[in-house]
């Protein structure tokens, strides 16, 4: 009945079960790529190779059993390869990392292909490949491991203690207790007593969860491992012991005996476990036998503890949870921010003692909440960063170079979109690094440095943002070249280059279409690069400046905010709309007297420390108003690509944090408009695009004086 | 189509009567001062601010080509579902008042008028006579859509935007609208 059941339960949750199996596959994939690279620098570790084989042997099994039939034959011959390796048949060496990876890749696109419902093609190549690396006899391998004991070589029978507790929703998940059972019957005879404390009352039970667990005694010639593989797909969330019944632990004949008795439900196998606990002392043994002392074997058994307690800890430490579930969270902790400032403001006009204390307990807990709540969606950059390994490993292997990832700061914090939108605009930073900054061996050897180059990815919190570099110590960018190649583009005047400091010649690099390689190489070279990367950096209101020394390196350092959702502003008033303008691209607030409104003599521009800026007013701009005649206005100085402007406003209020709302795709085409924010006192105040409120001040600007140069020509002839 | 009695609220818009399908209205508030949103056609009132979420305010006289008057205190909000772009969203639509719900029979339902009617009509789904009265059945779809909200924007029938510098064809609006 079990097995119907079972049955019944897989095809009411394949849905569920499908979009699972592709979330685990894809951090599995992820973890296999990264453990590859790690025994790359560690052959020899057997732990990582173990993870390794675990990891290929789960997807295989999940995928078969929901039908992937072809991804789970690829997987075997995966599995076979690693199994050799496991079991010290086949070395790990560069080529059979290097077919692995591919074998990866190609699982990967299999299961992109899966879901697309797409074909694939046949991967005969690497399927020989792997093959080859098995040796002679790789069909003695191709068959699961169930059917053939041949890696025991202990022709004797020994016995198992195996304890096995399925959890509750073992049925949801398509597993069905009783074929484990069975499987392991295959392997040799099993006693098996079921444990059924856990079983409630019949009005209570619910039919789809497991409630009985078993107690299996095994004899059986197979080795260990055979055994504990039974249950590699239910030991992560049921609990799962095999034991190696030693055969002289029994002289006591008190494991015999306590079984028997649990057997006949005599005594609980808690009670027994404890009995003989005191006689399983494996290290009184050793001390007994000399080979071991009471503090080695004191630190060991501590060990063992700690390691115990710290897999608990890690296997509870994280929970999936959905993303909008997160964004509908941000939004209402938004609103209590409003309207808790909103409070604090009523309360500071009622004056009430008793209730400003009050509300400044809840002032505290709001801003705990919502840095709280805004810190969910932050992860650790180094998982993106780990993920350069291959690239670094698979670019600079292409082109003959010897090149180092460095990572640095990995645990530094940042919102999950960040990151994900961070991830392309380093890609690029990190291929120009290696293609045009790294130089080759010979190249290296020649001006004194190590043949490997470096690159180091680092990032930090300074300040209230995030500072990622991406640094290499290759060859630097040529001042000289980039200066010729903008004159040749046209981008700037021969004559003008004069003043220019080696930061100026710098930011021509970020100009669309610029680009000094002289072969486009397919990686990159293709000009359309770095202006891209700084238009990304910038939509997640960040910055990016370049710094190199010829010869040495080059260093690019990006700067982001800590988060997206909420913004830093300064909030001010233009005509009757309040706006906020981001904190980040302002550079100071200065006075518009009258008196330096006449010095420019009808020309919007002032003098601000040493430049001339120009300016606009946000009333003229957005509100249609003629210029007030106030005695003095305020301009806010901000940046701008890379000089300055000036915004004139009629007053300022000071800084506001709050949430950002978009205001919608009606309005994606008003320049200078970012979107809205809800103020204290309930009203709405736009959030200012700095750089396309400016650019397009300028463009209207262009646009009038054309206009009118146009109907001067018109009126002359 | 078939034989059945839906809901319908009706508003008024300068004297004439409109109606929108009740299941499309989600709630009709109170007028509230609306920020204005700079660079987008005059009938784009402004934003404002619902329990944390900024909705567009139409007005619907603009929209439709009528002629403005003063606000009264029936002037309200209805907030509706409508259909932008292919995604549903809410915005509220200025109204000079709200009147009473009614069921209409669908078959009582006729197609709009091929003129006589002050507005186009792609935004009639139809018409139907209600108490000695005719009621213009709107097509709430068809207020929002895409390319005209972009058409009007470029043409110039902008928000207040002229400066110094006088370019022609732009019209000056009034930013009063606190």
């Amino acid at each position: 009945m079990n097995r119907l059941l079972g049955a019944m339960v897989v095809i009411d949750h394949e849905q569920e079960a499908m979009s699972a199996f592709y979330e685990e596959a894809d951090e599995l994939l992820n973890d296999i790529e990264l453990t590859l690279l790690e025994i790359e620098a560690d052959p020899d570790s057997k732990e990582l190779i173990d993870k390794l084989f675990r990891a290929v042997h789960t997807i295989k099994g999940s995928g078969a059993m929901l039908g992937f039939d072809k991804i789970a034959a690829f997987t075997h011959h995966v599995e076979s390869l690693i199994d050799a390796v496991r079991a010290g048949e086949v070395p790990v060496s560069k080529l059979l990392i290097n077919q692995v990876l591919l074998a990866r890749d190609h699982i990967n696109n299999m299961m992109v292909a899966e879901k697309g419902e797409e074909a694939v093609d046949d991967a005969a190549e690497i399927i020989s490949g792997l093959r080859a690396l098995l040796g002679n006899d790789p069909d003695m391998l191709v068959a699961p491991p169930r059917s053939s004991d041949t890696k025991s070589d202990s022709g004797r029978d020994v016995s198992y203690r195996i304890t096995f507790i399925p959890e509750e929703g073992i049925f949801m998940r398509g597993l069905d207790p009783l074929m484990i059972l069975l499987e392991l019957e295959d392997h040799g005879k099993a006693i098996v007593t079921p444990i059924t404390e856990s079983l409630p009352v019949l009005e209570n039970m619910a039919p789809e969860k497991c409630y009985i667990g078993y107690n299996i005694l095994l004899e059986t010639n197979a080795d260990i491992d055979i055994i504990k593989d039974v249950f590699i797909f239910v030991e992560e969330d049921s609990i799962v012991e095999v034991e190696l019944i030693d055969s002289s632990l029994g002289d006591t004949g008190a494991t015999r005996l306590g079984d028997i008795l649990v057997d006949r439900g005599e005594v609980k196998e808690e009670e027994v476990n404890q009995v003989l606990a005191q006689d399983q002392k494996t290290g009184e043994k050793l001390i007994n036998a000399g080979l071991a002392t009471e503090s080695q074997v004191a630190a060991a058994l501590q060990e063992q503890k700690l390691l115990r307690e710290r897999k608990k800890v890690r296997e509870s430490a994280t929970i999936r949870v959905a993303a909008d579930k997160l964004d509908f969270l941000i939004n209402v902790v938004g609103e209590l921010v409003t309207a808790q400032a909103r409070l604090t403001d009523t309360a500071v006009s009622i004056g009430s003692m008793q209730l400003n204390a009050t509300v400044e307990e809840i002032e505290r807990l709001v801003t705990e909440l919502r840095d709280n709540v805004l810190g969910i969606r932050m992860i650790p950059i180094g998982n993106t960063f780990n993920k350069f390994n291959r690239l670094v490993r698979d670019l600079s292997m292409g082109m003959g170079k010897d090149i180092e990832l460095v990572v640095k700061g990995g645990e530094t914090e940042l919102d999950k979109t960040m990151i994900e939108k961070i991830h392309d605009p380093l890609v690029h930073l990190v291929r120009n690094s290696i293609d045009h900054g790294i130089e080759t061996p010979e190249e290296r050897r020649v001006s004194g440095k190590d043949a490997t180059g470096t690159v180091v990815l680092q990032a930090a919190h300074v300040g209230g943002s995030v500072m990622i570099t991406i640094s290499d110590d290759g060859r630097g960018i040529d001042y000289e070249k980039v200066a010729r190649k903008a004159v040749a583009k046209g981008l700037v005047r021969e004559a003008d280059l004069e003043g220019m400091s080696r930061e100026d010649i710098l930011t021509f690099i970020f100009l669309p279409g610029f680009s000094t390689a002289e072969i486009v190489s397919d990686v990159s070279g293709r000009g359309v690069g770095m202006d891209v990367v700084r238009t990304e950096i910038s939509k997640l209101r960040g910055r990016i400046e370049i710094d190199s020394v010829p010869g040495k390196g080059t260093k690019i350092s990006i700067r982001l905010p800590l988060t997206m959702a909420i913004i830093d502003g300064l909030l001010v008033r233009a005509q009757d709309t309040k706006y906020i303008i981001p904190i980040n691209r302002i550079r100071q607030c200065v006075e518009l007297t009258s008196d330096i409104i006449s010095m420019a003599h009808g020309r919007h521009i002032l003098q601000v420390q040493e430049e001339i800026v120009p300016y606009v007013r946000l009333r003229e701009i957005f509100n249609g108003c003629a210029r007030n005649d106030k005695e003095i206005e305020q301009i806010i100085i901000v940046e701008y690509e890379e000089s300055a402007a000036g915004l004139v406003i009629d007053q300022i209020y000071g800084d506001h944090q709050t949430v950002i709302k978009s205001l919608g795709k009606c309005y994606e085409h008003v320049h200078g408009i970012a979107g809205a924010t809800v103020l204290g006192d309930g009203s709405v105040a736009l959030i200012l695009d700095v750089p396309q409120l400016v650019k397009s001040a300028i463009d209207d600007e262009v646009e009038a004086l054309e206009h009118h140069r146009g109907r001067q020509e018109a009126a002359g002839s | 189509m078939d034989i059945e009695s839906r809901q319908f609220l009706t508003l008024t818009l300068d004297e004439e009567i409109f109606a929108i399908e009740i299941s499309r209205v989600r709630e009709v508030l109170d007028y509230a001062p609306v920020t204005v949103v700079p660079k987008m056609p005059a009938y784009f009132h402004g934003v404002i601010n619902l329990r944390g979420a900024v909705l567009t305010v139409i007005d619907l006289k603009l929209k439709f080509g009528m002629s403005q008057n003063e606000r009264t205190c029936n002037t309200c909000i209805i907030i509706v579902e409508v259909l932008f772009d292919d995604e549903t969203m809410l915005i509220g639509l200025l109204a000079d008042s709200v009147r009473k719900v009614f069921d209409i029979n669908t078959t009582d339902i006729e197609p709009p008028p091929k003129m006589g009617t002050r507005l186009s009509t792609k935004y009639i789904r139809g018409m139907v006579q209600q108490d000695d009265e005719f009621v213009v059945i709107l097509n709430l779809d068809m207020i929002l859509s895409a390319q005209e909200v972009s058409a009007d924007s470029l043409s110039g029938r902008l928000n207040a935007t002229s400066s110094d510098t006088g370019s022609d064809g732009l019209v000056a609006g009034s930013p009063e609208r606190a």
